[in-house]
C-alpha cells in the first residue's frame, strides 16, 4: 500500500455541481469513515476498501461464550491474555481454538448453537464480522494452502445457514478481522434454508494441512462477534467544522473518534462523505496504521484548497 | 509493484509452457497481432512444431488462463544453432488475409440484401472460416453489389470497414472476428506513477495538430428579399445591393427591366457586378421614379469560434472547415465547439511501461496519471506489446480523438475546398463564439492524525467500558488533552507551499523571513529557512524539491529521519533518499552566495498562481 491522499472523482463532482448548478441536490460531505487494510487510494474510488464501524452496533458474542469443538477439533477456553476490545465490551476475555489433532480430520470446527442463550442471535439485514488470531508464522503454516482455509456459518443450525470462506492468502498471522464486509448477512452464500428470525448458529471452521496438526492455547483465538448498520459506519464532522478562509479559499475539516469509538482497530484510511441517498465519497486519504484502543482520541484534520 | 505474473502456452492443445524461454506478442488497433516465442531446443521432444497449429498465450495475476493475449496459427518455425527454436506466429485475421475468393453479393439476389455487416459476416464465416461478431449495419447503408474477384477477404472486409466507418479486429479472449462501430472500450483500472508504471513515461506534444480558431462554413441557404430603397434621380446609373444576387428582378416605376451582360447581350436594361454587388442601368432610371430590386442570395452558415487560452499558451492555429450538411447556426456552433474541445492542446503521446495490470488490449481507452509529471489524462492504446519474461507491458499511446477527418493535408482535398470556395458567396455574415475555457483545481492540501492517550485513572468518561467505573475512574481529574501528531500526509503526496499561512513554517529555527502577505521566503546572508514536518508516517524512497521564481542562490536540504541527518538535493531533480524512517521529511533551505536571495510564487501575467514558493514531491 502506497499512502495517499487524494480528491476522488466523486468529491470534483460535488465541487462542481454545488458551485455552478443553482438546483444543486448533491449534499456537501458532513460525515467521515474509517477503515483498515487500506490500499493505495485511487481517483476513480467510492469507498474505503475496507470500512469499520465507529460505533459500538450489536455484539453477538463478546468472546466469552465458550464454543464447542467438533470433527478435529475441541471445545475452546477462555483466554484472558490475548484478546480484542471494542464495540463497547469490557470482557478482557477471547476463545482457545483447540484443536488436539487426534482423528483423521483436517477439518476442524468450533461452535455455538444457540447465540440466544450464549450471546445475541445475528440480524439477516445487517453484515457480520469477528476477530481472529494466529499466533505467528508456524500456526500460519498449518492452514490449507490452496482452497478454502476458514469459513465461517450463521444461521439456523448446522444444515442451514449463510456462510464465507477464506483462502490461506486472505489471512496473515496476528488478529484478522473476518468480515463479510458491506455484504448483509441474508446475502451471503446460504445452504439449506436459513430462518432469517432465527439466526442463532455461529461457526468457525478452519481445515488444516494435515488432520495431525494441533492448536493449543493461545495460538488461534477468536473474538468478538459483533455486526453494525451502515449508520454505524459514518461519524459527522467535529462540532464547528468545516471552517472556509475566503481569503486563502481553504476549508478545515474536522473528524474525532473518542475512546469509545472505532477502539480495536489498526485504522489506515480515512475518507469524507456526504449525506446523499447513495453517499458519495469525497475524498481519501490513507496512512500507516495507527491503531485505535479505549485510550485513545483520534482527531483527523483536513484541509483543502482551490489554487 | 513486483507481483507474480502467470503465463501459459499451448500450441496444437499441448502444453508447452515450460520449454518457453520469452515471447513478445504486438496487439494493434485493426492489424494483425504478431507474436514471436522462443523455446528451448528440448520442445521438439514434447511436440511436433509445424505451421498452422493453434498457439494460444494466456497470463494472468490469479491463474496462468486469467486473459488470452493471443490465439492465432504458427507461421514460421526456426531452428537456431541447436540452441533455440523461434515460433512466429500470426492471430487470426492473418487466415482472412491468405484468403484469396471470387464472389459476389447482389442486393437482389443474395440473402445479405446489401446488408453491408451481413455480407461482412459471410465473408468472416464462409469463406474465412472463422466466427464473426457483427454489429447490424441496418437498411439504410446498403450497397447494391459487392464483387470479389480474387480478391483477400481480409482487404474487402477493410474495404467495407471504412464505408461503415467500422472497425475490424480480432479479439483472442472471445475468440471471434469483431465488425462493429468504431469506438473505444474504457479500462477500469487507472495506470499511475508509483503504482503500475515501471518508470517515468516521456510525453511528446505534437502542436500541429492544435486547433485554436475555426471557422466553420456550412451549407448554403438561398433566401429572397426586396429592395425598395432607391429612387431614380435621371443621374445615377449604378446601385448596390447589400448582398450578392442569385437571381434577380429589376422594377423601375413598378415596371420590370431586362437584365444582360455588357458587350454580349444585344439590347438590355441593366447588368449586375457579382463581385461588386452592383447593378449597373444602361439609362439612369428617371428622376422620382422607384426603383425595386426583388433577388434571391445565398447564406452560408458561417461561424467562428476561438479559444483565447489556448491561443495565449500556444499562439494562433487557425483553421476553416467546409460542412455542407451543417444549415443551422445551432449545429455550426457545436461542430465549432466540439473541435476547440478536441485540438484545444496539442497532441500527446507516450509509451508507457506498464506493470502488473491485466486485460489491457489494443483499442482500449486507459486513464493515465503521472503525479510526478503532472500529467492526467484519458487516452487511447494505440499499441500494446505482452512481453516475457520480463512482465512489463509497453503501450503507445496518445489523445488523438476518433475522427481526425479535420486534418485535410492531402493535394487534392486542397483542390476540392478551392472548388468549393468558388461557391462560397462572398457575404460576410457572420457568428462569432467567444470561447473561455477556465481550469480550476481543487486540492486536497494534507490530511494530519492527531493522537491524544487519555489517562483513565484522572477522567470520567461516560459509556466508556473501563473510564466509568465508580472507585476507579475519577470525576474532576486533572488529566490534560494532548495531541500528538502521529500522521500526516500531502495531498497528492506533494507538499506546495504558497505562504498563506504558517501551518509548515518553522518560525523557532527559521531565520529567514516567511511573509504571509508578500507570500514569499527572503532572505539575508547565509540565512536558513525551515519548514515544520510536511510528512510523518511515510518511508520514501525517492523526493524533488521545486521552488517557485528565484532570485539569488540556495542550497536545499532534506531529512527523511526527523531531522536527524540531512541530504543536500538538486533542484528540479528527483533523488534518491539515503535516510527515510517515517519519523518526519522537513525542508531546509539555506541563502548560499553571501548576499540576497527570494523565493517568491509564480504568476502568470494576470496574477494567478501557476507554480507555489516551494513544492516537494514525495515518493514512498
Amino acid at each position: 500500500m502506497a499512502n495517499g491522499s487524494l480528491l476522488l472523482n466523486k468529491g470534483k463532482e460535488i465541487i462542481i455541481d454545488r458551485a455552478y448548478n443553482s438546483a444543486t441536490t448533491i449534499t456537501a460531505p458532513s460525515t467521515f469513515k474509517v477503515g483498515i487494510s487500506s490500499g493505495t487510494p485511487a481517483l476513480a474510488d467510492t469507498d474505503l476498501d475496507i470500512a469499520v464501524p465507529i460505533t459500538n452496533g450489536t455484539v453477538l458474542s463478546d468472546g466469552q461464550d465458550t464454543l464447542t469443538g467438533s470433527s478435529g477439533a475441541d471445545n475452546s477456553t477462555d483466554n484472558t491474555t490475548t484478546f480484542k476490545e471494542g464495540a463497547g465490551v469490557s470482557d478482557a476475555t477471547s476463545q482457545n481454538l483447540l484443536a488436539d489433532g487426534t482423528g483423521t480430520n483436517v477439518l476442524k470446527i468450533w461452535a455455538i448453537s444457540d447465540l440466544s442463550t450464549n450471546g445475541t442471535k445475528a440480524t439477516a439485514t445487517n453484515p457480520i464480522a469477528f476477530w481472529l488470531y494466529i499466533k505467528d508464522a508456524t500456526e500460519y503454516a498449518k492452514l490449507k494452502a490452496t482452497g478454502t482455509a476458514l469459513e465461517f456459518k450463521i444461521g439456523t443450525d448446522s444444515s442451514n445457514y449463510y456462510s464465507k470462506t477464506f483462502t490461506k492468502a486472505n489471512l496473515a498471522a496476528g488478529w484478522n478481522w473476518i468480515t463479510s464486509g458491506t455484504t448483509a448477512v441474508n446475502a451471503m452464500t446460504e445452504t439449506g434454508t436459513a430462518t432469517d428470525a432465527d439466526l442463532k448458529y455461529f461457526a468457525v471452521e478452519v481445515t488444516t494441512t494435515v488432520a495431525g496438526d494441533t492448536f493449543a492455547a493461545g495460538e488461534l483465538l477468536y473474538d468478538l462477534l459483533r455486526q453494525w448498520a451502515t449508520s454505524d459506519l459514518t461519524k459527522t464532522f467535529e462540532s464547528g467544522y468545516p471552517t472556509i478562509n475566503t481569503t486563502k479559499y481553504e476549508v478545515e475539516i474536522r473528524g474525532k473518534l473518542t475512546t469509545t469509538d472505532a477502539n480495536g482497530f489498526p485504522l489506515d484510511g480515512f475518507g469524507l462523505e456526504n449525506t446523499d441517498a447513495t453517499a458519495l465519497m469525497h475524498s481519501k486519504d490513507t496512512y500507516t496504521d495507527e491503531s485505535k484502543s479505549s485510550t485513545d482520541q483520534f482527531t483527523y484534520v483536513i484541509k483543502d484548497r482551490l489554487v | 509493484m513486483g507481483e507474480q505474473v502467470l503465463h501459459k502456452i499451448t500450441i496444437a492443445g499441448v502444453d508447452v509452457t515450460n520449454y518457453m524461454t520469452n515471447y513478445t506478442v504486438i496487439d494493434t488497433v485493426e492489424d494483425i497481432t504478431p507474436a514471436k516465442i522462443v523455446f528451448i531446443q528440448d520442445i521438439i521432444s514434447k511436440i511436433d512444431l509445424e505451421d498452422q497449429q493453434e498457439v494460444i498465450i494466456t497470463r494472468g495475476m490469479t491463474t496462468s488462463t486469467d486473459y488470452t493475449i493471443f490465439r492465432g496459427y504458427v507461421a514460421s518455425v526456426n531452428k537456431n544453432y541447436g540452441t533455440s527454436i523461434i515460433v512466429e506466429c500470426f492471430d487470426k485475421l492473418w487466415i482472412l488475409k491468405r484468403k484469396i475468393v471470387s464472389t459476389s453479393y447482389d442486393k437482389n439476389i443474395d440473402s445479405q440484401a446489401g446488408v453491408v455487416s451481413a455480407i461482412a459476416q459471410d465473408l468472416i464465416e464462409t469463406h474465412g472460416g472463422l466466427t464473426a461478431d457483427v454489429e447490424a449495419s441496418g437498411s439504410i447503408n446498403t450497397s447494391d453489389k459487392v464483387i470479389l474477384r480474387n480478391n483477400s477477404v481480409y482487404e474487402k472486409l477493410k474495404e467495407l470497414a471504412k464505408f461503415l466507418d467500422y472497425d475490424l479486429y480480432y479479439d483472442p479472449s472471445t475468440d471471434k472476428v469483431n465488425f462493429k462501430t468504431r469506438g473505444f472500450t474504457t479500462f477500469g483500472t487507472t495506470i499511475q506513477t508509483g503504482v503500475n508504471l515501471a518508470e517515468l513515461p516521456t510525453w511528446e506534444y505534437d502542436y500541429s495538430t492544435i486547433i485554436n480558431d475555426v471557422t466553420i462554413i456550412g451549407g448554403l441557404q438561398e433566401v429572397e428579399t426586396t429592395d425598395t430603397s432607391n429612387t431614380g434621380n435621371g443621374v445615377t446609373t449604378a446601385y448596390t445591393l447589400d448582398n450578392t444576387p442569385e437571381s434577380i428582378k429589376v422594377f423601375v416605376n413598378s415596371v420590370l427591366k431586362t437584365g444582360g451582360i455588357s458587350s454580349q447581350t444585344a439590347s438590355f436594361d441593366y447588368s449586375i457586378d457579382k463581385e461588386t454587388n452592383i447593378v449597373t442601368f444602361e439609362t439612369a432610371p428617371p428622376n422620382t421614379q422607384s426603383i425595386e430590386f426583388r433577388y434571391s442570395y445565398l447564406i452560408p452558415v458561417k461561424v467562428r469560434q476561438r479559444n483565447d487560452v489556448s491561443i495565449n499558451k500556444y499562439g494562433t492555429y487557425a483553421y476553416e472547415k467546409k460542412i455542407d450538411t451543417i444549415v443551422t447556426n445551432d449545429d455550426a456552433v457545436s461542430k465549432s465547439t466540439e473541435i476547440m474541445t478536441k485540438f484545444d492542446d496539442p497532441l500527446v503521446k507516450s509509451s508507457l511501461r506498464v506493470v502488473n495490470v491485466m486485460g489491457m488490449q489494443a483499442g482500449y481507452e486507459i486513464s493515465v496519471v503521472d503525479t510526478i509529471q503532472d500529467e492526467n489524462r484519458t487516452v487511447k492504446i494505440r499499441r500494446i506489446t505482452y512481453n516475457y519474461p520480463v512482465s512489463i507491458d509497453e503501450l503507445d499511446i496518445d489523445d488523438a480523438p476518433l475522427y481526425t477527418d479535420y486534418f485535410l493535408k492531402d493535394e487534392i482535398v486542397r483542390r476540392l475546398r478551392d472548388l468549393e470556395k468558388r461557391n462560397q458567396t462572398t457575404n460576410t455574415l457572420i457568428t462569432q463564439v467567444i470561447n473561455k475555457k477556465r481550469d480550476f483545481k481543487p486540492r486536497r492540501r494534507y490530511m494530519k492524525l492527531q493522537k491524544d492517550v487519555v489517562d483513565l485513572a484522572n477522567s470520567w468518561i461516560v459509556g466508556h467500558p473501563i473510564g466509568s467505573i465508580v472507585g476507579t475512574n475519577l470525576v474532576g481529574g486533572t488529566y490534560t488533552s494532548q495531541d500528538v501528531v502521529q500522521k500526516l500526509v500531502q495531498g497528492n503526496m506533494t507538499y506546495e507551499e504558497y505562504a498563506y499561512d504558517t501551518d509548515f513554517h518553522d518560525s523557532i529555527n527559521s531565520t529567514a523571513t516567511f511573509s504571509t502577505v508578500t507570500n514569499d521566503i527572503t532572505f539575508t546572508s547565509g540565512q536558513v529557512w525551515y519548514s515544520g514536518a510536511i510528512d510523518i508516517g511515510t518511508t520514501l524512497s525517492s523526493i524533488r524539491v521545486d521552488l517557485g521564481t528565484v532570485v539569488g542562490t540556495l542550497k536545499i536540504e532534506i531529512s527523511s529521519n526527523g531531522k536527524t541527518t540531512w541530504q543536500t538535493v538538486n533542484e528540479a531533480s528527483l533523488i534518491g533518499v539515503t535516510t527515510s524512517d517515517g519519523t518526519g521529511t522537513y525542508i531546509r533551505i539555506t541563502e548560499n552566495a553571501a548576499t540576497t536571495a527570494t523565493i517568491d510564487l509564480t504568476q502568470d501575467s494576470l496574477g494567478q498562481n501557476t507554480e507555489p514558493v516551494i513544492k516537494v514531491l514525495m515518493v514512498e
